[in-house]
This record gives structure tokens, C-alpha cells and sequence, in this order.
């Protein structure tokens, strides 16, 4: 409760009167609950209706983990469980609430905390929505995970490496188990191999001198050579790429694209 | 191994002359009673376990075999069913199930705990001489007198027989149910195919009459987009017969099912999922599994493919009248009714498919925006009446 506390101070610095906490705790935009020894509501503010859809007056002696997901109701337990075990206060819970008017479930932060230092009980609780911030990530996720499986399902290989002989690998994408028969962990930061050695032996200097030639005159390059498969067979590959560099002009990296040519004569 | 002996004798002869004559001799354990209990439903295990429960058994074993021995079986589905569980470790299972096709049955075996077994093995037989599966008895030390051993078995290897007896001629019933049903599936189908054909039949022949006639451009274009729809449709058909299959191969429960689903149009469109279980138990009892997958799975196709949506929820939730509320739900640019394709299936196969498992299906738009199916699935023998 120390922001209960903290804005109760602040009102009395401000105020120097006693102020009507009954209104203070229903202006609030967080819900503020009391939660008895049966684990039963005993009270709840305002805000409470917001995200269960039931009046506070309702929800009275109702046991709160009826207003918590069914799927997470094992989380509050045990959340309740460490709390009454460990003299610390413990990490808030995040779960979710079900509001019965509109249906919609809100992701909610509650923290927990004892209304009298020495009485295990009642447990006050202040439940924070924090809905539009999960959204927010489940967004980031999706887009993340689409680029990736996007990139991952194109039939080429794409990948971002060094400017050095061996063409250090700092990313590749699953395409590299097609192209060179190696899996990407295998290749990158040269864990296993460099994808330089896997470049024709003959092939290996004009790579290298058309990718320099290229980055100086600051145009992409495009690229014909052959290259060791995994399966011992030598294949043929087209490579489009260019370098990126910093503000000061330094190489901080090579990005392209590399496609087989095998059903090429 | 340890054949029975043909000249059986009452056990009850024996358990006499090895308990202490002074305490009163048991019943008769009532074996057929559970042989029943496995006929009515009960599963084998839990037959298996009461069986040992039984006091009298309880008693017969103490008395005249060795109080340190545990019992297993093996039936002829290789399924292991152990009087302790916590004895069945997965070194002992192996064990258990290659000893099973063999002659020998005979072996010790030493546990992770270093404990040291003695198994001996006794064939159970059916009434026509089938072998219906093995009893194995673990002991800690051997036994002595295999004779008295092999002949105290007798009743309850005969007990174990009727109730795997019983169990295989459920397993037979199980096997022949599931048959029913996939011909039934398929005939349906082949009926809804037929109609089809039959129909493109007629409408052929009709072409087939104004084509020879002059001046009926019109009504030549008419018939060749009919027929064009149904083509189209029993393709359509055909592709749900497919579908059908794989959906038929999963064998998880409609939650799982669901969540599997998901994770795979995850991966394959940037639209954020959220699944809402609030009734676990309940959707995964329900029947119509494959039904409710296929549905799902459809809505969900159409939601990647059509709605343009950026969130989708499937809530499932308990609703009014004994049923269970599945929705599919998507805040994309909803359905224009207008615009419907005239050789678009795909709602009127789910409401058949729906209709078929006793069920409701509504598509509707979402308040806020996008479209909603709702599927109302009946609890217990709650039914709709709805024209398909």
C-alpha cells in the first residue's frame, strides 16, 4: 500500500487537512481491493467495476478467484501461497480478470500486500490493467515472428556477415540448410565453419575482389560462383548484396541474398 | 515356465490347509460380478485394481502364495497393468512386454534401487484355448514349491481370463464402431457427391438440347455457369474429404487441438492470436471432436485468407441453455454480404457439418467491427433443430 501511502502524504502536504479518503480511493484508475481469510472480497473501489463488470457492493463475500481466469487461478494460488511462506514481499502476479458485461478479459498486474503488519489477514491488493501494454507486445510478437517465419520460409538464403575472408556469418537465415546443407548455428560466428571455405577454391580470390570493388565504388554487387555443398556435390550460386556502413563511412557489415543456380546449365 | 496342472483341485481345499484353522476362511471372491463391471464399462485396469482390492483375494494371496509378491498383467492389446503403479519404472515395462511373446517367461530382474525380482509368467487362456494374455507375479526370492505355487494361481488365472475375455470382445465392438462411422462419413459423402453428379448429369443433358436448338444464347449462359458452380462445388467437396482425413489423424483433445492450430497460423500470418478457454473440461468432453476441429480450423483459414484482421480471439465459454460458446472472432474488415461469391461452399459445408453434430453456427459481424462465428455445441443431449 506505500502508493496509497505516498498519495495520502502528498495530499496532506498540499492540503494540511484530512481529506475524504473514501473518494480519494474511488478517483483512483487502479482498483483497490480488501480480500478476507476465505479468500472472499470484503471490499473493493470504484475501478473494481471497470474490470470485473460487477458493482463493489456486488462482488461483496463473493470468493475473488471466481472473477480470475480459469486458467490462471493455479497461478493466484500458488501466488498466494509464496506470499504467506516468504517474509519478502514477492513480485507482483500477472493474470487475467474476466469482466461478465462486455466479455472481454483484462491483463492484470496485482500486487500484494498485508492491510495489518501483524495479522496475516485480511490482504489488501491493488490490481493495475495493464491490458493495453500486453497488447502492445503481442503485436511486437506477431510482427516479429511473421518477419521471421517470412524470411525463414524464403527459398534462398539471406544473411548479414563480415567484411573479411572468411565472410563471417553474424546471421543467417534458414534458407542455409538448402543452400549448403549446413544448419545456421553451424555457420554462424564460424562456430563450425566458415562459409568462406565452402566457396570454390578457383572461386574464392574474384569473390572477394568483386565484393571489394563493389563496396569502394558503393554499389551493390552481384555475383556468380560455385560453392561446396554438405552433400560433397559442387553447386552454382548467384549472390546480391551490399555493405552497410556506419555514419563515419566504415564497413560495419555485408547483407545480401544468395540463390542457388544448380538447374542452370 | 510353469504350466498349470490338468487335475485342478479346490483351492479352497488348500487355502484350509495353509491358514490358520482357527480364522474363519474368506468367500469366495465374486470374480464374475467384475467381468460384468468391465462389460458395462469399467475399464480393465480398474477392474484389475478392485479385483486385487478384494478382501478375500486379499486374503487367499497372504495366506497361501507369498505375502512379497506383486502382480502384473499383460493383455493381448500389450497394454501393462501393474497392482502397484509406481513399480511399473520404464526398464520394467520393456522388460515386461518382450517377455510377453516369448516361450520363457521365467527371469529375475533388479530395480533402480538395486531391489532384485524373481518373474514368473502364466499364460491366460480364453475358453476356446486363445491365448488372451500373461499374469506375471514379481517376488522377492524364489519360489520354493512351484507346484503349490502354479496350483494356488489356478482361480485367479480363470478370473483374469473372463475379464480379458470380456475385454477383447469390447475392443472387437470399439474396432467395429469406428468402421461403422467411417463408412458412414464416407457414404454421406459419396451421397452428397453423388446428388452432385447426378445433378451435372441433367443439366449436361439440357445443355446438350439447346446447344442444337437456335436463339437461346442466353439461357445456354445461364445453364453452362450452373453447371460451372456445381464443378466447383464438388471440387470443393472432394478438398473437405482431404481435409477431413488429416483432421481425423489428431488425436488431441478439442483444447489442444485448438491451441495447435493456432500456434501453426501463427507462424503463418502476423495477425495476433489470443485464445480465451474458460471451460476446458467441458469443450474437451464434448463429441463431434473431428466436427468442431474442422470448423475451427475452417474459420480460422477464412479469418488469415479474407479478414484483413490485425487481432483474433477464440473464446470458449459457457452460454445459456446447457451449451458451450465457441467464437472465432477478428477485428478485419467484416463480411460484405453483398459481395458473396456464388461458388463459395465453405459456411454452408460448416453449417451442414454443425447441423450434422447437433450444434448451431452463426456468422455475423462483430460489434466494433469484423465478423464473428459463434458455434453453440450442445452439453449432455442438448440439441438444436436448425434448417441446414
Amino acid at each position: 500500500m506505500s502508493y496509497l501511502k505516498d498519495l495520502l502524504s502528498s495530499w496532506f502536504r498540499h492540503h494540511g487537512t484530512s481529506p475524504n479518503l473514501k473518494a480519494i480511493i474511488n478517483s483512483l484508475e487502479n482498483a483497490v481491493i480488501i480480500i478476507g481469510k476465505d479468500n472472499t472480497l470484503q471490499y473493493a473501489n470504484s475501478y473494481w467495476t471497470h474490470l470485473s463488470g460487477h458493482l463493489p457492493h456486488e462482488s461483496q463475500h463473493t470468493v475473488f478467484s471466481e472473477f480470475i481466469h480459469p486458467e490462471d487461478r493455479v497461478l493466484w494460488l500458488t501466488h498466494l501461497q509464496k506470499f504467506y511462506q516468504s517474509s519478502e514481499t514477492p513480485n507482483p502476479v500477472w493474470l487475467r480478470l474476466i469482466n461478465d458485461n462486455d466479455d472481454k478479459v483484462y491483463w492484470c498486474e496485482i500486487r500484494v500486500q498485508r492491510l495489518y503488519p501483524n495479522s496475516p489477514y485480511p490482504l489488501s491488493a491493488t490490481i493495475f490493467d495493464i491490458t493495453p501494454q500486453i497488447r502492445s507486445d503481442q503485436v511486437k510478437e506477431a510482427h516479429y515472428r511473421s518477419l521471421k517465419s517470412q524470411i525463414n520460409r524464403i527459398p534462398a538464403m539471406l544473411y548479414r556477415s563480415r567484411n573479411d575472408l572468411n565472410w563471417t556469418m553474424e546471421y543467417v537465415s534458414d534458407g542455409c540448410n538448402t543452400l549448403t546443407g549446413y544448419a545456421p548455428k553451424q555457420m554462424i560466428n564460424n562456430a563450425e565453419l566458415s562459409y568462406g571455405s565452402l566457396i570454390h577454391e578457383d572461386d574464392r580470390e574474384s569473390v572477394w575482389r568483386n565484393v571489394q570493388k563493389a563496396i569502394q565504388s558503393d554499389k551493390c554487387f552481384e555475383i556468380t560462383y560455385r560453392l561446396q555443398h554438405a552433400r560433397g556435390e559442387t553447386i552454382k550460386v548467384y549472390e546480391k548484396g551490399c555493405a552497410i556502413f556506419s555514419e563515419s563511412g566504415s564497413i560495419l557489415a555485408i547483407e545480401g541474398i544468395i540463390f542457388t543456380l544448380n538447374e542452370l546449365p | 515356465m510353469f504350466g498349470l496342472t490338468s487335475g485342478f483341485k479346490s483351492p479352497y481345499l488348500f487355502k484350509k490347509r495353509a491358514c490358520d484353522s482357527t480364522k474363519p476362511v474368506s468367500k469366495e471372491p465374486d470374480f464374475s460380478r467384475l467381468a460384468l463391471d468391465v462389460l458395462t464399462g469399467v475399464s480393465f485396469e480398474q477392474a484389475f485394481l478392485e479385483m486385487l482390492s478384494d478382501p478375500a483375494l486379499q486374503f487367499y494371496f497372504r495366506s497361501t502364495i507369498n505375502p512379497f509378491c506383486q502382480l502384473f498383467i499383460v493383455n493381448n492389446q500389450l497394454k501393462l497393468t501393474a497392482q502397484k503403479h509406481d513399480m511399473l519404472s520404464e526398464e520394467l515395462r520393456t522388460v515386461l512386454l518382450s517377455q510377453y511373446s516369448e516361450h520363457e517367461h521365467d527371469f529375475a530382474f533388479q530395480d533402480n534401487a538395486g531391489k532384485r525380482y524373481v518373474f514368473y509368467g502364466f499364460p491366460v487362456w480364453s475358453e476356446q484355448k486363445q491365448l488372451l494374455g500373461n499374469v506375471f507375479v514379481a517376488c522377492f526370492k524364489p519360489v520354493s514349491d512351484c507346484e503349490q505355487f502354479t496350483f494356488a494361481f489356478k482361480p485367479f488365472l480363470v478370473a483374469v481370463g473372463k475379464i480379458l475375455e470380456v475385454q477383447a470382445v469390447k475392443h472387437q465392438q470399439l474396432e467395429r464402431a469406428i468402421e461403422n462411422e467411417r463408412k458412414e462419413f464416407a457414404a454421406d459423402l459419396h451421397d452428397t457427391v453423388a446428388q452432385v453428379l447426378s445433378y451435372l448429369n441433367f443439366k449436361t443433358s439440357s445443355l446438350k438440347n439447346l446447344c442444337e436448338a437456335k436463339g437461346n444464347h442466353l439461357r445456354l449462359k445461364n445453364n453452362i455457369q450452373d453447371i460451372h458452380q456445381q464443378v466447383i462445388y464438388a471440387n470443393r467437396l472432394t478438398r473437405e474429404l482431404i481435409g477431413s482425413s488429416r483432421v481425423q489423424l489428431s488425436c488431441h483433445p478439442i483444447s489442444k487441438a485448438i491451441q495447435l492450430i493456432v500456434d501453426e497460423y501463427e507462424s503463418l500470418s502476423g495477425i495476433v492470436f489470443e485464445i480465451d478457454n474458460r471451460c476446458q473440461p467441458e469443450v474437451d468432453s464434448l463429441g463431434s471432436a473431428n466436427e468442431i476441429i474442422y470448423v475451427v480450423r475452417e474459420s480460422i483459414t477464412n479469418l488469415v485468407r479474407h479478414s484483413h484482421a490485425s487481432h483474433a480471439r477464440i473464446l470458449v465459454r459457457k452460454s445459456a441453455h446447457n451449451t458451450v460458446l465457441l467464437r472465432i472472432e477478428d477485428n478485419g474488415i467484416g463480411i460484405d454480404k453483398t459481395a458473396k461469391r456464388r461458388d463459395s461452399f465453405g459456411l454452408k459445408i460448416m453449417q451442414e457439418r454443425m447441423h450434422k453434430a447437433g450444434a448451431l453456427l452463426e456468422v455475423e459481424p462483430r460489434q466494433g467491427g469484423g465478423t464473428q462465428v459463434s458455434i453453440f455445441l450442445p452439453l449432455q443431449q442438448t440439441s438444436f433443430s436448425v434448417n441446414p
